[in-house]
């Protein structure tokens, strides 16, 4: 008995995920207001999360593990970086410095060699929805860097 | 109420110059990004929402209700032209619709799927004013324990109908409902699953959910099969949008049965397009006169599914407005719209907000009338729209994502928990978990504590009080039955043979 098939290590993550849920319910200070307090329903729901798990995990170790679809580990691992990246300088680096920078950077990850293009679209791109949400819809969107 | 009377303070609302302005862009920007591939219509109403932010609410919803039919529609284009299609309401579109496109009658397609989304949308249209007008009815009667019911009928449907798993769906179902209670509890003030994280005390929006599921795990998808992927094969539209009066004439039942199949479906909680357009398949194929040519570019295979798709989108919206009940992942984005401006659709909106709920219904109308004028002329513009390159438009996508996420609460926070959904909509999506019931647990969660402990005042604590209550007993079991249903209709699929009805996979709307 091994934990071959990726729904057995889902099913555990899942039943930790559960764990977590629980912990958030339980520590819940369990005021008594009407008859139902604050933590029922989130222990109930945690305890489903965890016999979940339980039961993916069961399942898989009767099943043959599946032929799995080729995992782009390199491309994947690049644009999660990128993301993160874009997300945490969002607010810093303002709006604009860090959309044009992410758009032309994703695109690269992805694949894409049209160096002039990508360029030209990101500026293009981040300067109308700049001018769309900030200026049209007033939307408040971060300066950052940039003197806006 | 006066149906009538209050529809045409409805019209009179919606056909002023400016409100008409905004039901057309409205139209225009929900087809536009319906359009483009792997953008599904929860994603694209999410996508859309800032746009609103800075109009009145009257206007606001105008525009809405075009977006909301509009991105429903889009699906179709992507779905004849490309033989992968995005959203899996359009799965079933694009047996047969793409098919038609590789012999040439792309245009015939595409005319049957916006002359049968007209259609469908208007029968819709006309059930949904007539369907939530009597759920409000019915609403002021029923007490915290029913809504209870319903809602539970709604997770168990979209359970049910996930085709995953049962225990994939159990624990997205779960999981969402648990995110759904994360921040201060109203009724106590006390702080639930937070962790000591004060961003976390406002809760998780459905946006961050939809956003972060759906666009950021979306594009971590596409970048971890980037190398597997090959040139998607494509059709070109040849000569304008037309039918030939041959076309027109096989057309016309399947779309009138599909309306029908789509409402009916769409108004039960839970059960999406996607299943609405699959049995609509299922019957055209049962009742043609040449079965034969189904797979090979029927044009009652594209007719049919796409009215139903359409007439779905319209019945959804009745446990939604009728009962403020979302019943489908594009539904629970809606109640985001809805909760922005301080609202909560249901009985009480059509007493507070007539001017609001009757302007919405009436723009439903009218986006119907704005897609069949702008979707056969501009069905050239949506074409192009497949021409972007995919990774300019995948880092788009996440540009307006990102401005989307900001501009809900200006909470730089937001975008952290909206990464860590992209990541778990990743790993759901490889591992073949259904993402709608997490969608949908998410906004039913907050709803689902209110009733039951509401619920459990009047029963002085007992469970099975409530629960053997008539309408909750009644409910329970038609939510039982449906959970049943798929496991008919998968049967269905395999005796009959076709694998492509058979593995019909998750609903993602």
């Amino acid at each position: 008995m091994t934990l071959r098939h990726p729904d057995a290590i889902g099913g555990l993550a899942v039943v930790a995920l559960g764990v977590v849920v629980l912990a958030g319910a339980l520590t819940t200070p369990d005021v008594q207001f009407g008859v139902v307090g604050p933590a029922v329903l989130p222990s109930v729901f945690g305890i489903l999360v965890v016999l979940s798990g339980l039961w993916l995990t069961a399942v898989s170790l009767q099943a043959d593990p599946p032929v799995s679809e080729a995992l782009d580990a390199r491309h994947l691992t690049l644009a999660v970086i990128a993301v993160a990246l874009y997300f945490a300088a969002f607010v810093p680096l303002g709006f604009i410095v860090s959309s044009v920078a992410f758009f032309f950077g994703l695109s690269w990850i992805l694949g894409s060699r049209a160096v002039l293009r990508d360029a030209v679209a990101s500026v293009g791109f981040v300067l109308a929805l700049y001018v769309l949400f900030e200026r049209l819809l007033t939307v408040d969107l971060p300066g950052g860097v940039l003197p806006l | 109420m006066d149906m009538l009377g209050a529809l045409a303070g409805g019209f009179a609302t919606a056909l002023t110059p400016q409100n008409l302005l905004y039901a057309f862009i409205g139209v225009l920007l929900g087809t536009g990004v319906g359009v483009l591939p792997g953008i599904g219509p929860a994603l694209t109403i999410s996508l859309l929402l800032p746009v609103t932010f800075g109009l009145d609410p009257v206007p606001a919803f105008i525009m809405f209700g075009g977006i909301y039919y509009g991105a429903m529609y889009g699906g179709s284009t992507t779905s004849i032209l490309v033989n992968t299609p995005g959203e899996s309401s359009s799965v079933v579109t694009a047996i047969d619709g793409y098919q038609m496109a590789k012999r040439g009658r792309a245009g015939a397609a595409l005319a049957t799927a916006a002359i049968g989304s007209f259609v469908a949308g208007t029968i819709a249209t006309v059930g949904l004013m007539i369907g939530a007008v009597a759920l409000v009815g019915l609403a002021v009667r029923i007490g915290p324990p029913e809504y209870f019911a319903i809602m539970i009928l709604a997770l168990l449907s979209v359970t049910g109908l996930s085709g995953s798993s049962v225990p994939k769906a159990l624990f997205a179902t779960a999981f969402g409902l648990a995110l759904g209670l994360v921040g201060m509890d109203n009724q106590t003030g006390q702080l639930r699953m937070t962790f000591g994280i004060s961003e976390l005390e406002d809760g998780i929006d459905v946006v961050l959910g939809a956003i972060g599921l759906f666009a950021v795990g979306e594009v971590f998808w596409v970048a971890s099969t980037w190398r597997a992927q090959q040139d998607e094969e494509r059709q070109t539209l040849r000569g304008p949008a037309r039918m030939t009066r041959d076309e027109f004439g096989r057309s016309i039942a399947p779309w009138m049965r599909g309306s029908v199949i789509g409402f009916i479906i769409g108004v039960l909680p839970g059960a999406g397009a996607a299943i609405s357009s699959f049995m609509s398949y299922a019957v055209e194929r049962r009742v043609s006169k040449h079965p034969l040519e189904f797979g090979k570019g029927a044009i009652e295979g594209v007719a049919g599914p796409e009215a139903s798709n359409n007439a779905a989108a319209g019945g959804n919206l009745v446990p939604l407005l009728g009962l403020g009940i979302p019943g489908s992942g594009t539904t629970a984005v809606m109640i985001a719209a809805f909760q922005i401006y301080g609202l909560q659709p249901g009985p009480l909106l059509f007493d507070q907000r007539p001017d609001l709920v009757w302007g919405l219904i009436a723009s439903l109308y009218i986006a119907n009338v704005a897609l069949l004028i702008l979707n056969l002329p501009l069905v050239g513009l949506w074409v192009k729209l497949l021409d972007i390159p995919k990774p300019l438009l995948y880092a788009g996508i996440l540009v307006v994502s990102a401005v989307g996420v900001y501009s809900i609460d200006r909470r730089p926070s937001d975008l952290a928990v909206v990464f860590a959904l992209g990541v778990l909509g990743f790993l759901m999506r490889r591992y073949d978990y259904p993402i709608a019931p997490l969608l949908l647990g998410l906004v039913l969660g907050p709803l689902i504590d209110l009733n039951f402990r509401r619920g459990m005042i009047m029963t002085d604590g007992s469970v099975l009080t409530l629960l053997a209550r008539p309408g909750t007993a009644a409910i329970l079991a038609a939510g039982l039955i449906l959970v049943l249903v798929p496991q008919l209709v998968r049967l269905y699929g395999r005796v009959s043979g076709r694998r492509e009805l058979a593995s019909l996979g998750e609903i993602d709307d």
